[in-house]
C-alpha cells in the first residue's frame, strides 16, 4: 500500500522538491508558491477535475523513455521522478482555448475575464449553446457544497453534454434547500441569483423562495427560517439565540458573560 | 434428471454430471429426427426470422419436426437463415428463406433430400469436434468455409453464435462448455488462472486493449473486500454489434468466462452492465443466469467447491459514456454516469471503492476457449502485441454486410475485399473507419496494413470495439467527421471542458464548412482545437473525440481545402456545395426525370434536352437516381 509519510523527488517549473508522496501537483506547487489557476477546485470539497484550466504539462522517464503529456493538476498525485511545467508553451495554448471555451458559458465573468487577460484569451471567439446565457460554466462547486458540507443534496445536474445544467431534481423547488446560498458564494461566475426582498429569500436557480425571519429585538432580518430550524437542529444553543440577528446576539452575550463574570 | 422448470434440479458436482447433460445437449442439437433452427437473434428478426419461425411451427404442428432457436451466425445480410438438420447428414444452413420457399423446402427435407436453392453452406465437423458423432457430408453441398466470407475467419468467440440454442444450456455443454471451470475449479489456484491469461496474451477487446491479465493480477493483489467482476456490455458504437452477438448467441460463454474471472481474482459478486435498447439480449442473459444458477453453476458452492459467485444484471440508461469503466461503475451506483479520473486505478478503487475488474464481453467470451486449449494454442493466433481473434462488425459500402471474427495481424485488403466481398455496386473504395465514433478513417493507401492494435493506432485510428464502416468513393470526408462529431457531441457527459464545449466547436466548424460557409483557418482551427481535447480531456471518450476530425484531415486535406476554397463538395454529398445538371448530349428528353421532380424544377419539350432549374432544386437526388441514360450529373 502506499505510505503517505513517503517522500519523493519532484520539480516544479525547474524548482525541484521533496514532498509527500500523493500530495496533488496543485497543492505541491502552491508550497512552493507558484501559481495555477483552478475554478472548479475548492479546498473544503471534493475534487472533481471538470473546468480544467489547472492543466500543467508533466513528464516522467520511465524504462529510458520520456513521457510527456498533460493532465489536470488539481487531482494528479505526485510520483518520484515527475517534472511539471505549469505555464509551458504548449499548457499556455491550450489553456487560453479553455479559457474562451468557459468564456463562451460566462462571457461576463470577472473571474474569467481576469483568467482572460492573463492568459491573452479573447472574448466572443467562440459561442455557446446558450449564447453565456446561464453563466454557468458547470463547475460543479454548488452542487458540491450543498451535497458535501451543507448536506442537503438540493441540487444536482440534468441531461448530457451542451445541454448539461445543473438544477433541482425536476426544476421543482426542493424542500431539503435552506437558503444558506453556499451555492451562490462558491458559484466562481456569479450565476446562482440570490434575491433578497422584504419578507423573502429566493433563490431563482432553484425556484426557492423562502421565509424570513426577523430579529425579536431590533426587527432586522435574520435568516430563512428553515435555515434557523437547521441550526437548531445542529447545534446546541440557547433557544434566543435563534431569534436574534447577529449585532443584537453579540449585544445579549456581552451581558452573558459580564453577568457570569468571566 | 429432468430439467423443467417446475422441477429442482440436480446441481452440477463432478465431471459425471457435467456429462450427462453434454449427452442431454448432443441429442438436443442433433436429434433422431429432422430439426429446423431458425437464426433469430435481432438482426434475423428484424429481417423477419419472426415471421419465419411462426411459420414452419404452423407447417410441422402434427410432424415429427423439431423447431428451435439459434443466434446469428454472422452474414446478416442473408438473413433469414435457417439451419436444417437431417439426422445422420451435417447441418445445412439456407439464408434468404422466405415463407415462400418453404413451402417448397420443407416437404422435401422430410424426404430426407436438399433443395438447391438459397443455400448457404454445410456446417462441418468444427461444429460438433468434441462430440462422439460421426455425421455424412450432404452431398453436392459446399462447406461453409469455402464461402469466401467464412474462409479467412477464425471463430473463437463466435464459435457457438447462430449454431447452439442461445436459451439451452445443454447445448452450450455439449459444445465443451463448463468444462474450462470445471477445470480451473479441480487443478488450478488463482494465480494459476492468472498466469494462464497473461500468458496468452489477451487484450481488452473493449477499445483500450490493456492486458487482461495483468489487470486481474493488481486486482488479485488489491487490498480491500469485496472484490466485482463486471462484464461491459454498454455497446454504444454507431454501427457495431459484435457484443450483442455473443450475448444473443451464445451467452453462457460469459458467463462461464467471468466465473473463471472471479475465481482468479477472489470475488464473489458480479455484474453484466448491458444496455437498455437490447432488450432481446436482456431477456437472453435473464434465462442464461437462472439456468446456470439452477445447474448450480451461479451461486453457492459451485460444482460443490467451496467457491460462490454470482451475478446480476445492471440495465443502462442509453448514454454512449457508460461505456467508459468509471461511468458505467457510477451507473451502477445509481449516481449521474460521468468519468472520474483514473489515477486510482479501477483494480484498486473502483465499483463502490473497491477492486474491481471490468473487461468487455467479447474479453470475458475469451477467456473459456484460452483455458480449454491452453495458453499455447491461443499465441498461435495473431501478432506479437496482439493475440487472439477479433470480431468485428462489417458495415456500410460493403457487399457482405456482417458480423466477422478475424485473427489478428489479417490485412485491411483481406477483410475489405476477401471477406466483405467488396464494394458492391463498382464504386471505389475510398476510406474505411475502425474504432467507433472516436476511430479514425483509414484511406486506400493503407489497405495493406494488418489489422492489430498497435498498427490502427499507428495510422491515427484504433481498435476500438471492433466497428468498421466501409466507404465508397461517393462519401464525404468533411461529412463524415461532421456526423462523427454531431454524435459525441451528444453523447459527452458534459463534465470537462474540453469534451463538452471543445467537440461542440468542431461540430460548429464542419457543419459551416459543410454548408458552403467555411473560411480560411478553419482547417488549422479544427487542428488547434483538437490538439487540446485531446490533451486536455478527463477522460478517453474526450481524448478521442477529435480522431475523426484529425485522421480525415491527415489524409483528405484536399478535399477540406475544396469545400472551403472552391466551395465544393468533390464527393457530392454536401448540399450547398454542389449542383445537379443534365448533360445535353446524353440526354434523350424521354422526361422521366420532370416527371418525377417533386418541386417541379425540370424544365424542358419533347426532344428538346432538359434543364434543372437551380432556384427551385431541393437536391433531393431522384432525377439523378431515376435517369436510365446517366445524363444528370453532379457539379
Amino acid at each position: 500500500m502506499m505510505n503517505e509519510d513517503e517522500l519523493v523527488t519532484i520539480e516544479i517549473d525547474k524548482i525541484k522538491t521533496r514532498i509527500p508522496k500523493g500530495t496533488t501537483v496543485l497543492q505541491a506547487a502552491r508550497s512552493l508558491g507558484i501559481y495555477i489557476p483552478t475554478l472548479c477546485y475548492h479546498e473544503a470539497l471534493s475534487t472533481y477535475a471538470s473546468c480544467r484550466v489547472c492543466i500543467v504539462e508533466m513528464s516522467i522517464e520511465k524504462r529510458g523513455k520520456l513521457r510527456t503529456w498533460i493532465d489536470a493538476a488539481c487531482v494528479y498525485p505526485v510520483q518520484e521522478g515527475l517534472i511539471i511545467k505549469t505555464n509551458s508553451p504548449r499548457v499556455q495554448k491550450e489553456r487560453k482555448l479553455i479559457i474562451e471555451m468557459l468564456l463562451s458559458r460566462a462571457p461576463d465573468s470577472p473571474a474569467l475575464l481576469e483568467l482572460a487577460e492573463l492568459y491573452g484569451a479573447q472574448k466572443g471567439r467562440f459561442e455557446s449553446i446558450d449564447k453565456g446565457e446561464s453563466n454557468c460554466i458547470l463547475c460543479s462547486l454548488c452542487v458540491r457544497v450543498c451535497n458535501e458540507l451543507i448536506k442537503s443534496g438540493g441540487i444536482g445536474t440534468a441531461f448530457r453534454g451542451i445541454h448539461k445544467k445543473v438544477v433541482t431534481p425536476f426544476n421543482i423547488a426542493q424542500d431539503v434547500c435552506i437558503g444558506c446560498a453556499a451555492c451562490a458564494y462558491v458559484c466562481p461566475t456569479g450565476a446562482i441569483r440570490v434575491i433578497e426582498e422584504e419578507s423573502r429569500l429566493s433563490i431563482e436557480n432553484w425556484n426557492a423562495k423562502l421565509e424570513i425571519q426577523f430579529c425579536k429585538e431590533c426587527g432586522k432580518p435574520v435568516g430563512p427560517k428553515v435555515y434557523i430550524d437547521k441550526l437548531k437542529e445542529e447545534l446546541n444553543l440557547r433557544d434566543e439565540l435563534y431569534e436574534l440577528c447577529p449585532q443584537c446576539r453579540r449585544k445579549i452575550y456581552r451581558k452573558f458573560v459580564e453577568v457570569s463574570g468571566g | 434428471m429432468s430439467i423443467k422448470d417446475n422441477v429442482i434440479t440436480k446441481k452440477v458436482m463432478s465431471k459425471e454430471d457435467l456429462d450427462t447433460l453434454k449427452e442431454e445437449g448432443k441429442n438436443r442439437i442433433f436429434p433422431d429426427s429432422l430439426k429446423i433452427a431458425v437464426q433469430m437473434a435481432t438482426c434475423g428478426r428484424a429481417s423477419g426470422a419472426d415471421k419465419i419461425y411462426n411459420f414452419i411451427q404452423n407447417e410441422v404442428k402434427d410432424k415429427d419436426i423439431i423447431l428451435e432457436n439459434a443466434g446469428c451466425l454472422g452474414l446478416c445480410q442473408l438473413e433469414p437463415m435457417v439451419n436444417v438438420f437431417i439426422p445422420g447428414f451435417n447441418p445445412v444452413v439456407y439464408s434468404n428463406v422466405s415463407t415462400d420457399t418453404l413451402k417448397k423446402f420443407i416437404p422435401s427435407w422430410i424426404s430426407g433430400t436438399y433443395i438447391k436453392e438459397n443455400i448457404l453452406g454445410q456446417l462441418g465437423r468444427e461444429y460438433y469436434e468434441e462430440l462422439d458423432i460421426r455425421l455424412k457430408s450432404p452431398p453436392g453441398i459446399k462447406k461453409i468455409t469455402e464461402n469466401g466470407f467464412f474462409k479467412k475467419q477464425k471463430k473463437i468467440v463466435l464459435r457457438n453464435s447462430g449454431f447452439i440454442n442461445p436459451f439451452q444450456i445443454t447445448e452450450y455443454i455439449a459444445r465443451g462448455g463448463y468444462y474450462s471451470l470445471l477445470n480451473v475449479l479441480n487443478n488450478f489456484t488463482s494465480e494459476d488462472v492468472i498466469e494462464e491469461i497473461l500468458k496468452s496474451g489477451l487484450r481488452g477487446r473493449g477499445g483500450g486493449g490493456f492486458p487482461t491479465g495483468v489487470k486481474w493480477k493488481y486486482c488479485r493483489a488489491a487490498h480491500g473486500s469485496p472484490k466485482y467482476v463486471i462484464c461491459n456490455a454498454d455497446e454504444g458504437d454507431p454501427g457495431a454489434y459484435m457484443d450483442r452477438a455473443v450475448l444473443e448467441g451464445d451467452p453462457f460463454s460469459i458467463l462461464e468466462g467471468m466465473t473463471i474471472g472471479a475465481y482468479a481474482i477472489g470475488s464473489s459478486e458480479g455484474y453484466i452492465y448491458v444496455r437498455s435498447e437490447y432488450p432481446l439480449a436482456v431477456g437472453t442473459l435473464r434465462n442464461t443466469i437462472s439456468e446456470a444458477r439452477r445447474h448450480g453453476l451461479l451461486g453457492e458452492n459451485i460444482f460443490g467447491s467451496d467457491f460462490s459467485f454470482d451475478i446480476k444484471i445492471n440495465r443502462g440508461g442509453g448514454a454512449f459514456v457508460c461505456g467508459e469503466s468509471t461511468a458505467l461503475m457510477a451507473s451502477i451506483e445509481g449516481k449521474v454516469g460521468e468519468p472520474r479520473v483514473k489515477h486510482i486505478h479501477t483494480v484498486e478503487a473502483g465499483l463502490r471503492e473497491k477492486p474491481t475488474v471490468l473487461n468487455n464481453v467479447e474479453t470475458w467470451a475469451n477467456v473459456p476457449k484460452i483455458i480449454t486449449k491452453g495458453y499455447e494454442e491461443y499465441v498461435k493466433i495473431g501478432t506479437e502485441g496482439s493475440k487472439g481473434t477479433k470480431v468485428f462488425s462489417l458495415v456500410g459500402n460493403i457487399s457482405n454486410n456482417g458480423l466477422v471474427e478475424i485473427p489478428m495481424g489479417i490485412k485491411l485488403r483481406e477483410m475489405i475485399f476477401d471477406i466483405g466481398g467488396g464494394i458492391p455496386n463498382g464504386k471505389k473504395f475510398k476510406a474505411v473507419q475502425t474504432g467507433g465514433p472516436s476511430g479514425g478513417c483509414i484511406p486506400e493507401n493503407h489497405l495493406d496494413m494488418s489489422v492489430d492494435f498497435d498498427e490502427l493506432t499507428k495510422v491515427g485510428s484504433m481498435m476500438g470495439s471492433g466497428g468498421m464502416i466501409v466507404m465508397d468513393e461517393n462519401t464525404c470526408m468533411v461529412d463524415v467527421a461532421r456526423y462523427f462529431l454531431s454524435f459525441l457531441v451528444e453523447e459527452s457527459c458534459g463534465k470537462c471542458t474540453p469534451c463538452r464545449e471543445g467537440t461542440y466547436q468542431l461540430y460548429k466548424i464542419l457543419e459551416r464548412i459543410t454548408k458552403g460557409d467555411g473560411q480560411e483557418g478553419d482547417i488549422e482551427l479544427l487542428e488547434e482545437l483538437s490538439e487540446m481535447i485531446k490533451d486536455a480531456s478527463l477522460c478517453a471518450l474526450g481524448k478521442t473525440a477529435p480522431n475523426p476530425v484529425l485522421s480525415t484531415i491527415r489524409y483528405f486535406r484536399d478535399e477540406y481545402e475544396k469545400h472551403i476554397k472552391d466551395k465544393k463538395c468533390p464527393a457530392g454529398v454536401c448540399k450547398a456545395l454542389f449542383e445537379y445538371r443534365i448533360i445535353e448530349n446524353k440526354c434523350t428528353a424521354c422526361g422521366l426525370c420532370k416527371k418525377h421532380c417533386p418541386q417541379n424544377a425540370i424544365e424542358g419539350e419533347k426532344n428538346v434536352p432538359h434543364r434543372i432549374v437551380q432556384e427551385r432544386c431541393t437536391k433531393c437526388g431522384i432525377c439523378y437516381s431515376v435517369c436510365k441514360f446517366d445524363a444528370i450529373e453532379k457539379v
